[in-house]
């Protein structure tokens, strides 16, 4: 659980099998929590204050921050509070500049995982962005339940 | 005087175009009239209706243009894809009766038409399919110089070919021959995910936007795109139907693309009437990540290479907004352009634009109105015969923003029928967005976003990295503080939209009247059908099924129609 990026980026280019295809991009697993932070690095007190010039990110545990892509839809989550009080586990392709482009998103307490989305029960449809739903237009509902296998 | 008439048939959306003196006059597609949803066979009323739109017969034109390239690659190619076995022996045989079809064109012509065959004396000329994508994109957008993809399953043994357009030439740079196709790829996960309607990719694209592109490098298994070579692994695909593609007069139909391998590497594929879990939502998403991934890469080394900023996109893969959308934001690209219909009927105009070469003016497409029209004594005469209650209006534009402010759903029928798939402004339903659940209109499918028509100089403020987009073209993410006036339009806060400037003068007039009244720049515009119909073309089928799409009133040009009086 404790898989910091660097380590995680050298166990994966280290593999003979991903080694060979020079075309995919390297995926990595990162854990922490939501920061603002600006292009240098530079940490707001707040994710809560996260304009201008600053982006959401992920500050690791050993402290090396992880921005999300701006045009990455499934980011759009961290507009949410809830999910940026969070303690997350994402996993997500390498991108420069220490971007992360996300391919899934978990929160962890009490060292177990849980899945984080939202949920409308009547029409029973799962979205990773809250509004409305797409069927009956009634608020999709939050929601964080432990993670299936 | 020379007159082309250029042709898209058995091929899915037949349709027909008419060129005089190098100048579109009309263009329609053969489903609204016959009513046959991408009617695939001769585009016979079509035709019809472009000479009568042109004032001419069938002694006035010079030369016929259809995209199939017959005799050249045939051969070759049906013999090398019958040993690869992808290619069903059933489709070799179909084409080869379409190309007995061809023979007795000019007959069946003369039969529908109650003329004698011997008055037929225009020249048939075959043009390339994905050139024919390639002019019908180029040439009417507003670059002087730009990248070109046409990218779709397939035409002609080819799936995708790239090119640079410079003035009035365009010069091919490369291609990618079948079965290697990044639209089959995307078509065989369609079908996978349980859509196998013609058609069915756009649920997939909307279904994209919920889930987490965790099965993206299981995907890669079939199919990679080293060093710009495209490629699929053929295990996947169903040796013994292959690609079999039917194109009869019909509906098209595309048999069943991958087999038990494909189950063995994704899980099991989702039933057509089986709940969509968020597995098949990660699917979705992953099958967009990919071809996403593969299509920017690839767009971006065209741009290292030539160093053009603007790009032409067009065949079926165009027709995915949400990509679309996505070029200038993850490419190097900095301006795009889809045409009104980058699939299969836009084929009609480009083969005639590959005849007419350098003769054709080059102008910037700014509206998509080349289809036929109704004036009101026609439509008046229509309704009074059916005894049907109606109003003379004044000022229609007033009288439709009154009734969407107060919540009807207005079917709006005005001037020429839109070339193309989408309803930008003469064939349409308007909804105010604030109404509740708009979607009631049409019974529309979850996963098929409603469009909206946006003031162009108001849309940077609602969208972010908003396109010029007369056509529909985009999918646009939305600026946050804007979401709840957007929420019966919005699929996992994305919307498709249409850019309204004062190249579509009327539509302009109703929406810049509603943001007086309303205050909001925007109406819901989907298109004037029933869902999973073809659009409405004339007044007649307009009346027929008014109620079934659930209009509370429709405009036809200046007569009024309400769902209370109307009988």
């Amino acid at each position: 659980m404790k898989n910091t990026v660097a380590i995680l980026a050298l166990i994966l280019l280290a593999s003979p099998v991903l080694a060979q295809d020079a075309s995919r991009p390297i995926e990595l697993t990162i854990e922490g929590a939501v920061v603002c932070a600006d292009d240098q690095g530079s940490v707001s007190p707040s994710a809560d204050t996260c304009t201008g010039s600053h982006r959401y990110a992920l500050r690791t545990d050993q402290g090396k921050v992880c921005f999300f892509l701006e045009h990455d839809p499934r980011a759009e989550i961290f507009h949410d509070a809830r999910v940026r009080a969070r303690r997350l586990r994402i996993s997500g392709w390498a991108r420069p500049g220490n971007g992360i482009e996300i391919i899934k998103l978990q929160s962890i307490r009490d060292r177990k995982l849980y899945d984080l989305y939202y949920y409308c029960e009547t029409c029973n449809i799962t979205a990773q962005v809250g509004g409305p739903c797409p069927c009956c237009q009634a608020q999709l509902e939050f929601r964080e339940t432990p993670a299936k296998e | 005087m020379k007159t082309i008439l250029g042709l898209n048939f058995f091929h899915a959306n037949a349709a027909a175009a008419i060129f005089v003196d190098g100048k579109l006059v009309a263009a329609a597609e053969e489903e609204r009239f016959n009513r046959v949803k991408f009617s695939a066979g001769i585009p016979l009323c079509a035709i019809g209706f472009c000479l009568k739109q042109a004032g001419l017969e069938f002694k006035d034109v010079n030369t016929i243009t259809y995209p199939r390239a017959t005799n050249t690659r045939i051969v070759n190619n049906d013999q090398i894809h019958f040993q690869d076995r992808i290619y069903k022996i059933n489709s070799l045989y179909d084409r080869y009766r379409i190309n007995l079809k061809l023979i007795n064109f000019k007959e069946t012509l003369a039969e529908h038409f109650g003329i004698p065959v011997e008055t037929l004396t225009f020249k048939l000329r075959e043009e390339d399919h994905h050139l024919s994508h390639m002019l019908s994109g180029y040439f009417y957008s507003p670059f002087d110089e730009a990248l070109i993809v046409s990218c779709d399953a397939f035409g002609d043994f080819v799936s995708m070919k790239t090119g640079v357009g410079r003035g009035n030439k365009i010069e091919i740079l490369n291609q990618v021959e079948f079965p290697h196709s990044v639209g089959l790829f995307y078509t065989m996960v369609t079908q996978f995910l349980g859509f196998s309607g013609y058609g069915d990719e756009s649920k997939v694209m909307g279904l994209s936007t919920f889930g987490y592109p965790e099965y993206t490098d299981r995907l890669r298994t079939i199919i990679s795109a080293e060093n710009g070579k495209l490629k699929l692994n053929l295990k996947y695909f169903n040796p013994e139907h292959g690609v079999g593609t039917s194109w009869a007069e019909t509906t098209p139909d595309i048999s069943r693309l991958y087999n038990d391998n494909l189950t063995r590497l994704m899980g099991p594929q989702r039933q057509p009437d089986e709940e969509i879990t968020s597995r098949h939502q990660n699917i979705a998403t992953s099958v967009q990540h990919l071809t996403e991934e593969i299509l920017f890469s690839l767009i971006d080394d065209l741009h290292a290479r030539h160093q053009i900023p603007n790009l032409v996109l067009t065949g079926g893969l165009a027709y995915n907004s949400l990509l679309n959308a996505r070029i200038p934001d993850e490419t190097a690209i900095e301006r795009i352009y889809v045409p009104p219909s980058p699939g299969n009927s836009g084929l009609c105009i480009g083969s005639a634009l590959a005849l007419l070469n350098n003769q054709a003016p080059r102008v910037e497409m700014n509206h998509a109105f080349w289809g036929p029209e109704y004036n009101s004594e026609q439509v008046e005469h229509l309704i009074s015969g059916q005894g049907i209650k109606h109003e003379k209006l004044d000022d229609p534009v007033a009288k439709a923003v009154e009734l969407l402010t107060s919540g009807k759903a207005l079917g709006w029928f005005q001037g020429r029928m839109e070339f193309g798939p989408r309803s930008l402004g003469s064939r349409c339903i308007l909804v105010n967005p604030l109404t509740p659940d708009p979607r009631r209109i049409k019974r529309r499918h979850n996963l098929k976003p409603l469009g909206i028509s946006i003031l162009e100089d108001q849309a940077s403020a609602y969208i972010l990295g908003v396109q010029h987009s007369p056509f529909m073209s985009f999918m646009g993410r939305l600026r946050g503080r804007h979401r709840r006036e957007f929420e019966s339009v919005i699929l996992n806060n994305y919307c498709r939209y249409q850019t309204v400037g004062p190249e579509n003068p009327l539509l302009q007039k109703v929406l810049l009247r509603f943001k007086e009244v309303a205050g909001l720049p925007f109406l819901i515009n989907t298109s004037l059908n029933v869902e999973g119909e073809p659009v409405t073309e004339s007044p007649e089928v307009l009346l027929k099924q008014f109620d079934t799409m659930n209009l509370d009133a429709a405009i036809l040009n200046n007569i009024l129609l309400l769902r209370e009086t109307r009988s």
